[in-house]
């Protein structure tokens, strides 16, 4: 009898491990797997720099879904490498606004978040080339106006440009993005950030883009 | 009583498994002014962590374009194209990519060669991708003012952590081979004609024989 009831909680947690792979096997596909939904612009020039000004908005976010406002080198088209800084709210930030910074590169894929920006204040996020003990490094400030919210450097390997991009993304359309406002958009020299002199708009229905300069868009929709 | 520790045994596991995940999931916050490192202890990294990612290529205009479009942007930006007259014999050109907005060609313009008609322009390991990043002397003088590295700085940054060098006839440094990175791939960046080739193929070997066919590139 005891051996029967050993074997019967057993094979219940046996079953219960396995569930629970299965639920989260399956969950990090349709992580992986989701389609993506962008407003925003491009800069079709492999600058080593981008910065820009983003309002914080706080939308609801569904269960499993992702929002997340930034700004971008696209180091390597071909290899899908990349170097990103914004905001986001999502499954792995507990549905709160957090900072993040996203590289994927010969290093890996790295993810950090730091602490949550306030809805209503506008961040301006930067990324530069740099080196850092004679290795070529990311980096990355966020700033609410002077005072700085964030400085710090990622390793970057390589560190090489193909465009630039500054967008809004979410996983469904049933999150809204009213009041999304990027500003100042700029591009990195060496010497200084002048203001982006030409950019291709980008958006995916039902979201909606205003392009308001080169450098400035508003977008809404979705929800 | 089975059943009640069948299902006590299926809670308990429910909760480790549950608590275990809860923890790996989140880390906290960190000070400012921190090295990736730091970065890293504090928070660690989620893996395998969720991708917010850019968007890719064809979003920013990527697509496929005609060997007459190609010709046209050739001729307007007076770049002689240096493809290799040697590729591995069971690869074929599938697919030329580029940028395209409002008509007009950007880079990276992107030749695919593929063994099984895959037209697809990221790199793989059965697939030889050679792209045109860009004018050498702009983007060596972006590089250069952006983090004081020179075109030249870099290829000798790789060749010191076991990059092959990559050097014309008359030996000049023009580019350099990096052995199987991530998902094997290995990786060079050529300086050719003022023009910055970047190739992807599995080998650093047949990828150094692609370059030497290169016009004037040497190994």
């Amino acid at each position: 009898m005891t051996s029967k009831r050993r074997s019967s909680a057993t094979f219940a947690s046996i079953t219960a491990v396995i569930i629970i792979v299965l639920i989260l096997t399956i969950s990090a596909h349709q992580a992986l797997a989701q389609t993506r939904y962008y407003a925003g612009y491009f800069l079709l020039y492999g600058y080593y720099g981008v910065s820009g000004k983003i309002y914080t908005i706080d939308p609801d976010v569904p269960s499993g879904e992702i929002f997340a406002q930034w700004v971008t080198i696209l180091i390597d088209s071909q290899k899908y490498y990349w170097v990103q800084v914004g905001y986001t709210k999502m499954y792995y930030t507990n549905y709160e606004l957090k900072f993040y910074i996203e590289v994927n590169d010969s290093l890996g894929h790295r993810l950090w978040f730091f602490d949550a920006p306030v809805p209503g204040v506008t961040y301006t996020y930067t990324i530069t080339a740099g080196t850092n003990n004679g290795h070529p490094v990311w980096y990355v400030t966020i700033k609410e106006g002077s005072s700085e919210v964030l400085n710090t450097w990622v390793y970057g390997d390589p560190v090489s440009s193909d465009y630039l991009e500054a967008l809004s993304e979410t996983s469904t359309t049933s999150i809204s993005i009213d009041g999304t406002h990027f500003s100042n958009l700029a591009y990195w020299t060496g010497r200084g950030f002048p203001l982006w002199f030409t950019h291709l708009p980008y958006y995916d229905s039902p979201y909606r883009l205003n392009e308001i300069s080169d450098y400035e868009f508003t977008a809404r929709g979705g929800g | 009583m089975n059943i009640r520790l069948a299902v006590s045994g299926f809670i308990l596991v429910l909760i480790i498994v549950s608590l275990a995940i809860a923890i790996s999931k989140w880390g906290g916050s960190i000070d400012l002014k921190t090295s990736e490192s730091y970065v890293t202890r504090q928070l660690g990294v989620i893996t395998p962590p969720p991708t917010i990612g850019p968007a890719p290529f064809e979003k920013a205009g990527g697509r496929i374009i005609t060997e007459e479009q190609l010709n046209a942007f050739l001729e307007r930006n007076n770049i002689k194209l240096c493809l290799p007259s040697w590729i591995p014999a069971n690869l074929s050109l599938t697919a030329i990519w580029a940028l395209v907005y409002d008509g007009t060609i950007h880079f990276p313009v992107v030749f695919v060669f593929s063994p099984d008609g895959d037209t697809y322009y990221r790199a793989s390991r059965n697939k030889l991708i050679v792209a045109l990043k860009g004018f050498s002397a702009t983007l060596s003088e972006r590089r250069e003012n952006a983090f004081g590295m020179s075109t030249v700085d870099l290829f000798r940054y790789y060749i010191q952590r076991g990059g092959i060098s990559v050097y014309d006839r008359s030996g000049n440094l023009i580019g350099v081979i990096i052995q199987g990175g991530r998902k094997g791939i290995s990786w060079a960046i050529v300086d050719i004609g003022g023009v910055e080739y970047h190739l992807y193929y599995r080998d650093a070997d047949t990828l150094k024989a692609i370059i030497k066919s290169m016009c004037s590139g040497t190994v």
